[in-house]
Formats: structure tokens, sequence, C-alpha cells
């Protein structure tokens, strides 16, 4: 069985690098051939260049200041949503009206909102804001699925022996909560980044990753725009696997793992 | 009944079902599952439910366990009227048709759920000598998506047991296993409803186990599910697997059988 694992790892290994040579040799493609010369794609060679050129503290000061509002605002964000979901919970009524307020923070007018907000509250506040409204929205509609999630069966099982609501809910319910509340938490996180970083393009600040883009922008310096893409796309792939692996840890029984069980 | 009309139990009431009738609604259609069921047992008592598939076997179980309210009739455990949840009645041990185990708990926390939710205290060593029982020692830590599935029911019949009920609902409780654990396992189940008799009313699609078990065999018919016939399955106790030999067995079989092909051939309509 030991041989019959490795063997699949390996596999697994070769399938990703084969997969990044195969991206690579593509953007190359792309960048040298089909775009050569319109400065829209730089070349991975030129990208990395432009790295090195710039450094690694300047890319570490801007990214690591959008981490931390982006950070603030998916704390604030999952906050909110959940203490939502929690007076759904202790009143099924609210349902409704809760769902409401997640479409509506969904469809709010953010680039007329993160100015009054710049005004108000000054500084980081945008980005934190909308780091935290893009958040809330995916954390609450996860959560009241999840709500929603526990089966029949299951909630007989706890009424036959007696349990009423509170009890169905501490024994059944708030568990069947996990596995959809475990995704939305994943699909939180690019989210919550790219509120962080849209916020920053709404002035105010020196610092942060929207703001150095809109700079970039602004000199043509194409290369650098695109490595900060490329590593803020790999950072939100980290924090999403991150919270895959947390939810792992805490919910081993997740069904959304059952295919992966027989290794 | 020569062994049991000894025991003062069976004087008293047990099961009391009295023009019971439920009817679901399918989309603009109206389905009767259960027409007018009457059914008396004494307390103490071994009732086996027979019948074919859909004819509201597990409807009755779960009016009985309080999990859905008849149209009409009524219902009494132990000379009580059912309220749903509520402590004070007989204390109730139930296995569903599923084995509706909880996928975040192990076998030994699942088959403990009901002594948390009743508010009962839990013995450890109880719940060890339950999981041997049903032959599961070794899988305590184990969570149901890693048991097989006549696993999985074998935690559900220790579950049910947990409570130490006055009154047991099980629904065909081991379908899902083979001939051989399947008799062991009705052999326990005598032993342990010998050694402390629980008013029992058991779903099962096995003639075998049924008389081997009960004290009193019920044949419903086809949807609407009626009571066609109500046999007491007079041989003395404790039953071992000898019986499945005697002449005796083998009469109380063929009339249960008849019974069954009598009403099947109505219902198809070969009649
Ligand atoms: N919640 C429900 N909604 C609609 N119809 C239902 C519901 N529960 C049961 N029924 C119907 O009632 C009838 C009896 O169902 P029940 O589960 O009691 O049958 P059963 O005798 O236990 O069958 P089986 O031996 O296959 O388990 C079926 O026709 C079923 O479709
Ligand atoms: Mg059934």
């Amino acid at each position: 069985m030991a041989q019959l694992d490795s063997n699949s790892r390996l596999w697994d290994w070769a399938f990703v690098i084969g997969t990044a040579l195969f991206v690579l040799a593509g953007w190359w493609l792309v960048a040298g051939v089909v775009l050569a010369g319109t400065h829209a794609l730089p070349t991975p060679d030129a990208l990395i260049g432009k790295l090195i050129e710039d450094g690694a503290g300047f890319y570490a000061r801007h990214i690591g200041v959008t981490l931390w509002s982006g950070a603030q605002g998916y704390f604030w964000g999952n906050l909110l949503a959940l203490g939502v979901a929690a007076m759904v919970l202790l009143v099924p009524e609210l349902e409704g009206l809760a769902t409401q307020i997640g479409v509506v923070s969904k469809c709010l007018p953010l680039v007329a909102i993160g100015p009054i907000i710049l005004v108000v509250a000054g500084d980081r506040a945008p980005s934190i804001f909308l780091a935290g409204l893009s958040v809330f929205f995916t954390t609450l509609i996860g959560a009241l699925l999840g709500l929603s999630a526990a089966k029949r069966p299951a909630l007989d099982l706890v009424a036959a022996y007696g349990g009423g609501r509170w009890m169905q809910l501490r024994k059944v319910r708030l568990y069947s909560a996990i596995p959809a509340l475990i995704g939305a938490l994943q699909i939180a996180v690019p989210a919550g980044f790219l509120g962080a970083i849209v916020g920053e393009y709404l002035g105010g600040v020196d610092t942060g990753v929207g703001v150095a883009l809109a700079i970039a922008q602004s000199q043509l310096e194409v290369e650098r725009a695109w490595a900060f893409a490329i590593l803020t796309g790999l950072i939100a792939l980290a924090g999403y696997g991150l919270v895959d692996q947390v939810g792992r840890r805490l919910a081993p029984w997740n069904p959304a793992y059952a295919s992966e069980g027989a290794s | 009944m020569a062994q049991n009309t000894t025991s003062p139990r069976l004087e008293q009431p047990g099961l009391h079902l009295s023009g019971l009738s439920r009817h679901f609604r399918l989309g603009r259609e109206t389905i009767t599952a259960i027409s007018d069921v009457d059914l008396t047992t004494p307390r103490g008592s071994f009732t086996a439910l027979i019948g074919p598939s859909g004819c509201g076997k597990s409807t009755i179980l779960r009016i009985l366990a309080g999990l859905e309210k008849p149209n009409a009739g009524t219902v009494e455990v132990h000379g009580q009227a059912l309220r749903r949840g509520a402590g004070d009645g007989p204390r109730l041990g139930i296995a569903f048709q599923d084995a509706a185990l909880l996928a975040w708990r192990s076998v030994f926390t699942n088959i403990r759920l009901p002594l948390e939710v009743a508010g009962l205290p839990v013995d450890p060593k109880r719940i060890g000598d339950l999981i041997r029982l049903v032959g599961l020692e070794g899988f305590e830590s184990a969570r149901p998506a890693q048991l097989s599935g006549g696993m999985r029911q074998r935690v559900s019949i220790a579950r049910a047991l947990a409570v130490e009920p006055e009154f047991l609902l099980l629904d065909e409780p081991f379908g899902a296993l083979d001939d051989i654990t399947r008799q062991r396992l009705n052999l326990e189940l005598q032993r342990i409803w010998s050694a402390r008799p629980m008013t029992t009313l058991m779903v099962t699609h096995g003639l075998q186990e049924a008389i081997v078990l009960a004290d009193r065999v019920v044949v419903m018919s086809p949807r609407p599910g009626r009571i066609l016939a109500s046999i007491p399955v007079d041989l003395p106790r404790p039953r071992t697997l000898d019986l499945l030999r005697s002449p005796e067995f083998h009469a109380l079989q063929d009339q249960l059988l008849e019974i069954m092909y009598s009403q099947s051939a109505v219902a198809s309509g070969e009649d």
C-alpha cells in the first residue's frame, strides 16, 4: 500500500510541475511572440528581472500593509456575518431579512461608499471596510446554508429522545453547518484580499498593493503591475489553503474530504 | 403464551393503537400510508411487524416515537398518551431504518448521544459493554464514514439500548446484516429482552427472526396499510436456532406466508 501511496503522490507532483511548466511555456509564447512589442504582458524573465530590481523589501512593504487591512476586514466581516447568522439561529423568522442584508451588502455601490468612509474614518478604513464587506456576504450565505444543512433523520433522532429545538441545535445543527461554513470562509479569503486592494484605490494612503498598482500603471510599469498581480494571487491561494488545512484539523469528518479518505 | 402468562407485567397495558390513520400529500395526490390500524399489546411483550414495502410500518413507528402525528386515531404507551419530547413517559429506545448516525461523532459518542439528550448519567463501562455486544470492539473511535453499512446498523442498535429503554422501537434493525451476524444478534437481543422485558415493536422483513424473537407477529396489508392478522407465537423461551428445524416453526412460517401471499395476489389484481 505504501508503494501505491508514494507512487500516486509522485504522480500528483508530476502533474503539478507539468501544469506549471505548461503555463509558463504558454505565458512565454503569448508574451514574447503574440503580444511582443505591445507591453501588455511581460515575459517571465522580464518579470523576474523586475522583481529583483525592485527588491523583495519593496513588494513586502506594500503587500504587508494590504494583507493587514485584508486580515482585519476578514476578521470583522466574518464576525459580523456569524453574528447575523447566530441571530437567525435564535430567531429563525429573521432568515429572510438576513439574506436580504447579505444581498444588499453585495450590491452596495462601493465606489460611492468608499469616499464617504474615507472622509469619515480616513486612512486604512476604506480598505478594511471593503475587505469586510466582501467577506460578509460569502460567510453569511455559507452560514445560513449550513444552518439548514442538518439532515431530517439526525434531527428526528434527537427529538425521539426528548430533545427540543435547543438540543437539536447543540447536537446536530451546529455541526451540520460546519462544512458549508468552512467552504465559505475559504472563498472569503481571496474575496477579502481583493476588497482590501480595491479599498486602497480610493486614495488617502501612500502604501499598499492598490496604491502601488495605481502608481505602476501611471508610470507604465507593466512588469511591476504583473509582479504584484502574481504575488497577490499566490498569497490569496496560500490563505485559501491555510483555511482548508484548519478546516481539516477541526472537522476531519467533513464529507468534502471523503474521497481522500483512502490515503 | 404458556411461558409468559406467569409474568405480572403482561397484565399491564403496553402499546395501544386505536383507529390510527395517516396520509401524506404527494403533489396533488393524497397517499394513505396507514388506515384504521388497531393494535394492543401487553407491557413487556415483543411484537414483530411485517408487511410489504411501503405499507406504512415505518410510519407507525414514527408515530409511536412522537415524530409524526396521526390524522386520526389515538396512541397510548404503557397507558399514557404520547407527548412529544416529554420526559415523563416510558423510556424510549429507537433504531431507525437508516442508521442515522451523526457523522462527526465516533462509534462511542454516537452510542452515548441518547444519554446526553435525555440528561442521563453516562457510564463508559456500560457503553463499552454495548459496543462489545454488537461486536464492534476496536472501533470505539471510528467515525461512521469509516464503517460498513452493517456496522453502522449495529451502532444504531447499541444506541437504541443505551438508555436501558422500557419501550423499544426497531425498524429493520438487522436488515443490512449477513445471516450469521443477524442470527447472533437475534439471540443477543432475545437475551437482553428476556433479562429485562421491554415493550418492543420490531419491523422486519425476516419471518424467521420475527418468529424467533416475537410473542406476536402482526402482518400488514399492502398500502394503504391495515392489520391483516395478529398471530401469537406460543413457543417456549429461550428460543434457539434449533427452533428453526421444528415443525411448530414451519407451521407458523407457512401460516404467515399464506396470509402475506393471499394479500399480494389481491393487491396486484390477480385474484
Ligand atoms: N414524509 C412523507 N411524505 C410523503 N409520503 C410519505 C412520507 N413518509 C412516508 N410516506 C409514504 O407513506 C407510505 C408508507 O411509508 P413507510 O416508510 O411507512 O413504509 P414502510 O412500510 O416502512 O416501507 P419499507 O418496508 O420499504 O421501509 C409510502 O408510500 C411513502 O411514500
Ligand atoms: Mg420502513
